[in-house]
């Protein structure tokens, strides 16, 4: 049931974003007519020169190439964070076990790792996509295990009272009881994962948007540059916010 | 249907508090006939709970045993099931599967559960509501869905955790008359803890009188009500207010 006032709301919302996006765009076009500096050029050129890289098809080669390396390693990590913070909540010594490691990996740079993984793997798309995997995992396997660690003490006896097996327990109540939590922890984990695979590529790769961004820096073309950032931030947003509605499609019960 | 009583025979059981046991059940010996309905009566920390987790089989006592039908318990049992203080519903998922829970977890197919689900649902007078969330209920609704939880799996004996401690006067009057009326019909074997004496007077035959730390048996009241106990009769009778009169002078003492 959304109500008229619901609705006027929600449009009131939207257009105070627009607005700000608007005042953004506005004080980025000032700026960058005023030439305060060399290198920030108006939103106008950056546009242009972002259809340009679109119409060449710069662009979506180097979006094709970034995100084979983003999508294996996020995936990976999807797969291994998310069983390891199940195993994590469910097995204690597993727990003190591996505890260690994710939080040294939650709050170390973890872009200090790169030359280690350079050192020992070189260049290419596993290196690549194992630095997007070390950057996402921590996070996910964590937020998991937090998940299962905050089901109500209550649900499990009242799934001993009627009966359940150990594997009834897991599924029906241990697994979907920590979805809300895996689920930030995915999202929080993408938006790392996006982090790592820049990361990764400006430091390692000789294709992908990483370079593209690199080779535009070196050659002084700024406004490939920034058309290359604001396209990446663009793509970012909506798989983010892709993903913020199927969790909310999953957590309708919350509502 | 068979008919159970439960027997406790010199329950007793401590908890461990700061480094030091607390003895929380003394040599408890108490005697519950099939079908009937009895009530534990008392301040809160004297153990009620406990003592009903223990009858549950979600806790094993330090010392003496549990006997039901001849056997002794060692754990849950589809002889029993409970109703839980704090409700205890899965948040997500609907009504329906929440009352189809037990039947669910013994594997009897969806079409066949939720029959009897439906059947449950309407005894405990929530039809309409199969498709709601439990955080769309209010708490008296909510433990309605857990009363017709309790009984879908069809136990010979429920037990009852102070059921209706979180549910306002109101709500808890008439869902006291709907419970009684259910009982008649169903002729379970009733374990009801309680620490309201109007509530234990107006649903029990027996009612046995705890104390706190350790606790113990004080006194066992027999209630002399007729059944049925319409709501307007019994509570304005002489009998109703001498009961509860009673009783209270028994926990004044007690304090």
């Amino acid at each position: 049931m959304r109500s008229r006032a619901a609705k006027r709301q929600k449009v009131f919302q939207i257009s105070i974003r627009l607005f700000s996006l608007l005042v953004f765009a506005l004080i980025w076009e000032v700026a960058g007519r005023a030439e305060i500096s060399f290198g920030l050029r108006p939103l106008s050129g950056t546009l242009k020169a972002l259809v340009d890289l679109i119409g060449s098809g710069d662009l979506a080669y180097a979006f094709l190439i970034s995100f084979r390396t983003l999508i294996t390693g996020f995936t990976a990590a999807a797969i291994f964070g998310v069983s390891l913070g199940l195993i994590m909540g469910t097995f204690r010594r597993i727990e003190h076990f591996c505890n260690v490691y994710f939080m040294l990996l939650l709050s170390m740079p973890t872009a200090a790792l790169i030359p280690l993984i350079l050192l020992t793997m070189g260049f290419g798309f596993v290196a690549e996509s194992l630095i997007v995997f070390l950057f996402a995992v921590p996070i996910i396997a964590i937020n998991t295990h937090t998940g299962v660690l905050n089901i109500d003490a209550s649900l499990i006896q009242m799934s001993r009272c009627f009966l359940a097996s150990r594997s009834q327990l897991f599924l029906k109540v241990i697994l979907p009881g920590s979805v809300p939590m895996m689920m930030a922890g995915l999202r929080l984990g993408l938006s790392r994962a996006f982090i790592g695979m820049i990361t990764a590529e400006l430091i390692l790769s000789p294709l992908g948007l990483g370079r593209l961004i690199s080779i535009s820096t070196s050659k002084f073309q700024y406004e490939r540059l920034f058309a290359v950032t604001l396209s990446i931030l663009i793509v970012a947003a909506l798989i983010l916010d892709g993903m913020q509605r199927v969790e909310r499609r999953l957590l309708r019960w919350r509502h | 249907m068979e008919r159970l009583g439960v027997e406790l025979h010199h329950i007793s059981k401590s908890f461990e508090k700061d480094g030091r046991p607390v003895q929380v059940l003394d040599n408890l010996d108490v005697r519950n006939e099939a079908g009937e309905f009895v009530s534990f009566l008392g301040p809160s920390g004297c153990g009620k709970t406990t003592t009903l987790k223990i009858i549950g089989g979600l806790l094993e006592p330090d010392g003496g045993e549990v006997i039901i039908g001849n056997k002794r318990v060692t754990g849950p049992g589809p002889d029993r099931s409970i109703v839980f203080q704090d409700y205890a519903l899965l948040p997500w998922v609907d009504v329906l599967r929440n009352v189809a829970f037990g039947l669910e977890l013994r594997g009897v197919p969806k079409g066949e559960r939720e029959e009897i689900a439906r059947t449950y649902i309407q005894k405990v007078k929530l039809s309409g509501f199969e498709h709601h969330y439990p955080n769309e209920l209010s708490g008296g609704m909510q433990q309605r869905v857990g009363l017709a939880r309790a009984l879908a799996v069809n136990p010979q004996i429920l037990l009852m955790d102070e059921p209706f401690a979180s549910v306002d006067e109101q709500t808890r009057r008439l869902f006291q008359s709907d419970l009684s009326d259910l009982w008649q019909e169903e002729q379970k074997t009733v374990i009801f803890i309680t620490h309201s004496m109007e509530e234990a007077v107006y649903l029990s035959d027996r009612i046995f009188v705890m104390s706190a730390r350790p606790g113990r048996i004080v006194e066992e009241f027999v209630v002399h009500l007729p059944r049925p106990r319409t709501a307007q009769d019994i509570r304005g009778s002489k009998e109703f207010t001498e009961s509860v009169e009673h009783l209270w002078g028994v926990l004044r003492e007690l304090q």
